[in-house]
């Protein structure tokens, strides 16, 4: 009988040494994987770790997000603060310098894309005035190893693809280079109509044009999969590292 | 007794498994990734253009003056119709004739500023009982270049209708076009 018992605990206990091994296994394999990756700058681990990310305007930061010491640091400023001097009136149809890009701030290698918004709003209103058209908000796109994604883009929203590995450290060509208003804001007009009296007023007058830009930074080891993980979007990465938009299967 | 260790096995199978796709998950999700974010705008602000004039008639001459009453620089043009048997000369410093028969101040006309004086002289040889000379005057907001630099007058385009993007009618109700 107590040998009986014996047996009984014997196979339970060895498949369960056998999964403890298994398991033991699989996290000495990520340790090792891990090893291979950092085994050449292992003095430098620690930075290693930290990605950043900064959107320059004109050749300056104005917003930047760096993990540095284990925290985040940020910085932000607004966009346009600079465009007008002041007492400076906006000018329809002129071209405003507006020279976007991305800046690498970690200290790791990344894949950048860029999220760009556009909008009219009223009075402090947070809501955009969905009447009034955003294509009028002219932003020259230069191209430059910049890919827009068109599923993605709408009038009021524009998704831009840095095409390479952007470096630690490195900038990426400028992906917009100008804002303007269209000229024909200048004749769009409201008329309203009260008894014999007709009053025509500007339909832009006294609305807020807005532009907002958001930044997305990746790794780049594993890109295609830490894309897809962190932005929710299939892309391909080739052997020379460029990155086109759609993956294996789509 | 058979059934009791065979369930105690596959428990023990599920928990292993488990505790491996646990493992495999925190490696699939340590990616790195970072977002910034900047906004910012300008309110438009179109000001006015709006434009009066003023007429004064002697010796068979008509002096015009323009005056911009609105907020914004402008462009002005005028026009005078009468009856065939009386001709219309026009004349005066900043002032040149179009194709169109319209006669253009080639300045600028600064937001309440007034225009150099354009003078009609009426050719009243054959003139019988009372006649009109009437008078036309418009403006444009003067427009611009890439570069931002201004249009001069003849770059203009005169021919540019308002857009109605709206009407509202009296009793409430909205047309959009």
């Amino acid at each position: 009988m107590r040998k009986r018992k014996n047996v009984f605990w014997l196979r339970p206990a060895l498949l369960f040494a056998v999964s403890g091994v298994l398991l033991f296994l699989s996290t000495v394999g990520s340790t090792r994987a891990a090893l291979n990756y950092y085994s050449e700058n292992y003095e430098v681990r620690l930075n290693v770790s930290s990605i950043g990310v900064s959107l320059l305007e004109n050749g300056k930061v104005v917003s930047s997000r760096n993990y540095i010491d284990n925290e985040w640091s940020e910085t932000s400023r607004p966009l346009l603060e600079n465009m007008l001097d002041q007492d400076e009136k906006l000018v329809l149809g002129r071209k405003y310098s507006e020279s976007l890009a991305v800046e690498n701030s970690g200290a790791i290698d990344s894949y950048v894309r860029v999220i760009l918004y556009k909008n009219w709003t009223k009075d402090e209103e947070e809501a955009a005035d969905t009447e009034l058209s955003p294509d009028l908000i002219r932003l020259e796109l230069t191209g430059e190893d910049w890919i827009e994604d068109t599923n993605a883009s709408t009038r009021e929203r524009t998704v831009l693809y840095y095409t390479k590995v952007v470096p630690s450290g490195g900038r990426t060509p400028a992906f917009c280079s100008s804002l303007s208003l269209d000229p024909s804001i200048g004749r769009k007009v409201t008329v309203s109509r009260e008894g014999s009296t007709i009053r025509t007023a500007y339909a832009y007058d006294g609305y807020r044009f807005n532009l907002r830009a958001e930044v997305d930074a990746v790794q780049n080891h594993n890109a295609e999969e830490a894309i897809k993980s962190a932005w929710g979007v299939n892309v391909s990465v080739s052997a020379d590292g460029t990155l086109s938009l759609g993956g294996a299967d789509d | 007794m058979k059934r009791k260790r065979n369930q105690k096995r596959m428990v023990l199978a599920a928990a292993a498994l488990v505790l491996m796709a646990g493992a495999a998950t925190k490696e699939a999700m340590a990616y790195f990734s970072a977002h910034v974010t900047a906004s910012g705008g300008h309110v438009l602000e179109l000001g006015s253009v709006s434009t009066e004039i003023q007429e004064e008639v002697a010796d068979w001459t008509k002096t015009i003056l323009i005056a911009n009453t609105g907020d914004s620089a402008c462009y002005v043009r005028v026009r005078a119709f009468a009856g065939s048997q009386y001709g219309l000369t026009y004349g005066g410093a900043d002032w040149t004739g179009g194709n169109d028969g319209y006669y253009y101040y080639t300045n600028i006309l600064e937001a309440q500023a007034e225009s150099a004086a354009l003078q009609i002289k009426i050719d009243h040889t054959e003139a019988e009982g009372d006649f009109n000379v009437i008078v036309v005057q418009e403006c444009i907001p003067v427009p611009y270049s890439d570069e931002g630099e201004p249009l001069t007058w003849d770059q203009a385009d005169w021919t540019k209708s308002a857009d109605i993007v709206k009407e509202e009618i009296p009793y409430g109700g909205e047309v959009e076009s």
